[in-house]
């Protein structure tokens, strides 16, 4: 499998003289189509990872390739236009704009590039009616529920074709109906054939990911690769590797 | 408790802190300037008038005075306390030097006087009677000012020596505006002048009673006493003359002042609203757990009332020095005044009704918390109208690009928000705009049309001589033959009677002519052409209590004739009471005759001027920018410097507004900024999002400010104007200062503002804000 994002070295510390250290040196490697996730306890550093990875974050040091490009040396206008046209994310709060619709939450990334209004969105009426949105686009965010705007949020994320998509706690606010819903849109996105690196605690969201990589007091500690697709024994393999490494 | 408040309050906000006090301390030292300067002014006049002992009623007149007549008059008036007969030795320019420049351009009548024995006193600087010596003079302190003349200079009168003992305020001819000087020189000194000047009296009363002036003027008029001159003064026209300059700066002063307090209010307005609306939660839960509403209320109030304590007695205290620079010219013509603590006391005062309005502001927006449910606010933390705030332009069918697409956006929903910001540079290009299209009246050519006299290039003033009519006829053959002159219209002003009911009659000075041929502007109706038509100036149609198209009756050569107004105009010289008539008249005294000159194109005014200075020496010769200078200089230039500061005010204005602003915005869009550049957008993207956003507010506002400068500005100029007696102005506005310095001055503010305010989204941490 080809490499499609890694990172070597990445150390990161937080606090007044950076004197508590997230990341600790973790070298990382997501291939192309990959599905990854991250794991660990809470302050286990895995979502500063993420956001380093992402370029959302900088890293005090290590490098960060994507498709062969080090994104620790672009700049910020490089940065964000390969956050618009390469990436996509998923945050465990909504993050969308409060006073535009659904519709146009999930346009906006791609709308500063001028392409053909109508067909954007046309794709992204038809992402949502994929994802279960159907005749919701012209709703204001606060009048659909978590899990649509999650969706929505999904939708969002997918509009530019990416390469790779960033999940932080997709599921995390969401109730386990919606969260279900929400990890079955990822794994479809997933056999599409977009890359997909998320970051949860829950070990039945981590079970739909093809490599979970687990973290502890800012490294990777340990590492598992699902040799079956059957999701119960994902998840007990996992159970067992966190007992090991708790 | 609220110290501990306010004091986090203020260290978390010091940006918005100090541009709230900012405000709210300009506001409160405009208006304690303004009213410390108007008591200042008001004293000094007093002051003045008191040394001075500064006649109730003064008459010029040129010619010989029946003395035992005027002596019976005044036996006939037990109400008059003194009198006298005031030699004014009048002396051409050109005869007058001050170390070898000459007063040869100067449009004044200089007059040389010896010191007055019971009234009338013409005081030195320290408001003391002026004693001079033999071969002492003392100059007008006008002359001091233009010339830049010192004590110890030398001045040549007619070839004799002098020498520059002093400066003389004089209580009736300070004033630019008043077209005689006096300068003060021994009587010895006065008497080997008088073969060279015309001699013309200052026919001078002071009454017991100062409200018998009216009657005393009735009397004087209805007997004929000498009057050939210009029209008497009373009291309460010369208090008008000597403070015009300096009132229209404090009245000036007061508007601006005005709409500095109403941008406080919009500041403290917008501060606070954000402050509910970032503190929606916690405002919930105070009321939640039982805190009464006052106390909340104290509680948001509090900072309010120390920053605007803080602010308006720095306010107060910097009006003290502002004071000091803008009464110079009022201690220097008027003397210092002993008003004692007064100006600080009503300086105070402003001060503190500036305080008491923004606390009741404040108090009437806070008073809105009351409507806040405890319980909406804990379940959806902000403020329930938000929601929803989905507006039907959209993006999906749109084709604007993304940012600008947000910007427009953002201003339709968030349009409560932007008003402020709206309202705020409007009320800046209006304070930008007003002055100085005030000051450019002043400084614009077609001024001169309201100096009675139409657009003329020069004019000939023919006065104090025997055969008037006879010289002024010699100049215009002259005239009449040189080339260089367009046209030339001879204008002679001789003095009438208007029959009233009871029996008596009132003076009235008329200007006889072509008043075609170089017309003035006529603010109703037009010139007089016919034999029976006549022109009256606004005051003096005021006082007559005539319209347009009434008839008003005059005794021309001995019998009653009857005219009708043709034309009213706005004319500010002879205090303002002028009239215009087409008839001829071969009776009346002739007060003096002017012709006004019109040059053909490409004739230098200036070169003329010279010219005819030499070849017409008997006569004062000007032009259009001369007389305006020396009439106008000083109104002027008191604007101008308004005009200035309230040009910068408004800069500063628009600048820490917009800064405050958007600041603000920045804040409270953090999140949503985190959002845009998590999914793509650049920096440059997000900042242009708001840097158009203040242009479209921006344009808007210059939009509204500048059609507010000339609908209401217009107004209040005009307004500001008359209450100065200069009646009928119209507002010019200077199209480079409107349309090119003004919107480009506002637009660099808000620009530099709006960068700086939200220069914090390229250093937005997207990981911190998304993570909350």
């Amino acid at each position: 499998m080809k490499k499609l994002l890694s990172g070597s070295e990445i150390t990161m510390s937080f606090g007044k003289d950076k004197t508590t250290k997230v990341l600790k040196g973790v070298d990382i490697a997501v291939g192309e189509g990959e599905f990854v996730a991250l794991m660990g306890a809470s302050g286990s550093g895995k979502s500063t990872l993420l956001y380093i990875l992402s370029s959302i974050e900088t890293a005090d040091e290590g490098r960060v390739f994507f498709d062969g490009i080090e994104i620790s040396k672009l700049n910020e206008r490089e940065l964000a236009d390969l956050r618009r046209k390469e990436f996509g994310f998923v945050f465990q709060q909504p993050t969308m704009l409060k006073n535009l619709n659904l519709l146009d939450n999930i346009i906006l990334p791609a709308a500063n590039d001028q392409r053909d209004r109508k067909a954007l969105a046309e794709r992204a009426l038809e992402l949502m009616a994929k994802t279960g949105l159907e005749g919701l686009e012209g709703r204001g965010i606060t009048e659909v529920s978590g899990g649509q705007l999650q969706r929505a949020g999904i939708c969002r994320a997918v509009l530019n074709h990416p390469k790779i998509i960033f999940a932080d706690e997709p599921t995390g606010a969401l109730d386990s109906k919606s969260g279900v819903e929400v990890m079955k849109l990822m794994t479809s996105l997933h056999r599409e054939g977009i890359a997909i690196l998320l970051v949860t605690h829950d070990i039945k969201v981590a079970g739909a990911a093809q490599r979970v990589l687990v973290m502890k007091d800012g490294e990777i500690q340990g590492e598992i690769r699902f040799e079956t697709d059957d999701i119960e024994k994902r998840e007990r393999a996992l159970a067992e590797l966190l007992r090991n490494k708790p | 408790m609220y110290f501990k408040l306010i004091a986090n309050d203020i260290k978390n906000s010091r940006l918005i802190s100090t541009t709230v006090v900012v405000f709210i301390f300009a506001a409160s030292m405009l208006m304690a300037a303004a009213a410390g300067i108007g008591v200042r002014l008001a004293s000094s006049i007093e002051n003045l008038f008191d040394q001075a002992k500064t006649p109730h009623y003064m008459q010029m007149h040129a010619g010989e005075i029946d003395r035992f007549r005027l002596g019976r008059f005044v036996q006939d008036h037990p109400d008059i306390e003194e009198y006298l007969v005031a030699e004014f030795l009048n002396i051409e320019g050109t005869q007058i030097q001050f170390d070898g420049r000459s007063l040869a351009d100067s449009v004044q009548d200089n007059g040389f006087v010896a010191q007055n024995e019971s009234f009338d006193f013409l005081l030195d600087l320290e408001n003391r009677p002026i004693v001079a010596l033999p071969g002492e003079i003392y100059v007008p302190i006008y002359y001091m000012k233009s010339l830049g003349l010192s004590v110890g200079d030398k001045a040549k009168i007619a070839g004799r020596e002098f020498t520059v003992a002093g400066f003389v305020r004089d209580s009736q001819m300070n004033a630019g505006l008043v077209s005689s000087k006096r300068f003060v020189v021994h009587e010895t000194d006065l008497q080997s002048l008088e073969p060279i000047g015309i001699p013309e009296y200052l026919i001078e009363f002071r009454l017991n009673d100062l409200s018998q002036i009216a009657q005393l003027e009735s009397d004087y008029i209805n007997q004929g006493l000498e009057s050939n001159g210009p029209s008497a003064i009373t009291y309460a026209l010369f208090r008008l003359i000597n403070m015009i300059a300096d009132a229209m700066m404090i009245a000036v002063l007061a508007i601006v002042g005005l709409l500095v307090i109403l941008i406080s209010f919009l500041c403290v307005r917008f501060t606070l609203l954000a402050k509910i609306e970032d503190e929606y939660k916690e405002i919930g839960i105070l009321k939640a757990v039982g805190i009464p509403q006052r106390n909340i209320r104290r509680i948001y109030l509090a900072k309010y009332l120390f920053l605007a304590g803080i602010a308006c007695a720095l306010g107060f205290l910097a009006a003290q020095f502002l004071q000091s620079f803008l009464v110079q010219n009022i201690e220097l013509y008027m003397g210092k005044s002993d008003a004692g603590a007064v100006p600080e006391l009503l300086g105070a005062a402003a001060s503190l009704v500036v305080f008491l309005m923004i606390y009741a502001y404040a108090n009437g927006i806070v008073k809105g918390f009351d409507k806040i449910s405890a319980a909406d606010a804990l379940r959806f933390g902000v403020p329930s109208e938000k929601d929803g705030r989905l507006s039907k332009f959209q993006l999906a069918p749109s084709s604007l690009p993304g940012s600008f697409f947000l910007s427009v956006h953002e201003l339709i929903v968030s349009k409560k928000v932007y008003v402020t910001m709206l309202a705020v540079l409007v009320v800046c290009v209006f304070i930008a705009t007003l002055p100085a299209d005030m000051h450019h009246t002043f400084a614009d050519r077609s001024f001169i049309g309201y100096l009675g006299l139409g657009d003329y290039d020069l004019r000939i003033d023919i006065a104090q001589m025997d055969d008037i009519v006879e010289r002024a006829e010699k100049i215009m053959d002259e005239l009449d033959a040189d080339s260089d002159i367009a046209s030339a219209n001879l204008l002679i002003s001789k003095v009438f009677d208007v029959p009233l009911g009871s029996g008596a009659a009132q003076k009235i000075k008329i200007e006889l002519g072509d008043h075609q041929l170089i017309p003035v502007n006529y603010t109703r109706g037009a010139a007089p052409t016919a034999e029976n038509e006549i022109a009256l100036s606004e005051l003096n149609a005021q006082d007559l209590g005539k319209k347009l198209g009434d008839h008003i009756g005059l005794i021309v050569d001995g019998r009653y004739r009857s005219f009708i107004v043709s034309g009213l105009y706005s004319d500010i010289t002879n205090g303002g009471k002028t009239a215009k008539a087409a008839f001829e008249s071969e009776s009346g005294a002739v007060l003096w005759a002017v012709i006004v000159i019109r040059l053909t194109d490409g004739v230098l005014p200036e070169e003329k001027l010279s010219a005819y200075r030499e070849r017409f020496g008997d006569v004062k010769i000007s032009d259009v920018n001369g007389y305006v200078d020396q009439t106008f200089g000083g109104t002027k230039e008191a604007i101008g410097k308004v005009a200035l500061i309230s040009s910068l005010l408004a800069l500063v204005i628009a600048f820490t507004l917009t800064l405050l602003f958007m600041r603000m915005l920045y804040f409270k869009d953090k999140k949503q900024i985190a959002v845009l550049k998590a999914v793509g957008f650049r920096n440059a993207d997000i900042n242009l999002q708001y840097v158009l956003r203040a242009m479209i507010v921006l344009l808007l506002s210059l939009l509204i400010g500048m059609a507010c400068t000339r609908t209401v500005g217009r107004s209040l100029g005009t307004l500001i104007l008359s209450i100065f007696n200069i009646s009928g102005v119209r507002l010019l506005g200077s199209a480079a200062i409107r349309y090119f310095i003004a919107p480009i001055s506002i637009g660099i503010s808000v620009a530099f503002g709006t960068i700086l305010g939200v220069r914090g989204i390229v250093h937005l941490k997207i990981s911190e804000l998304i993570k909350e």
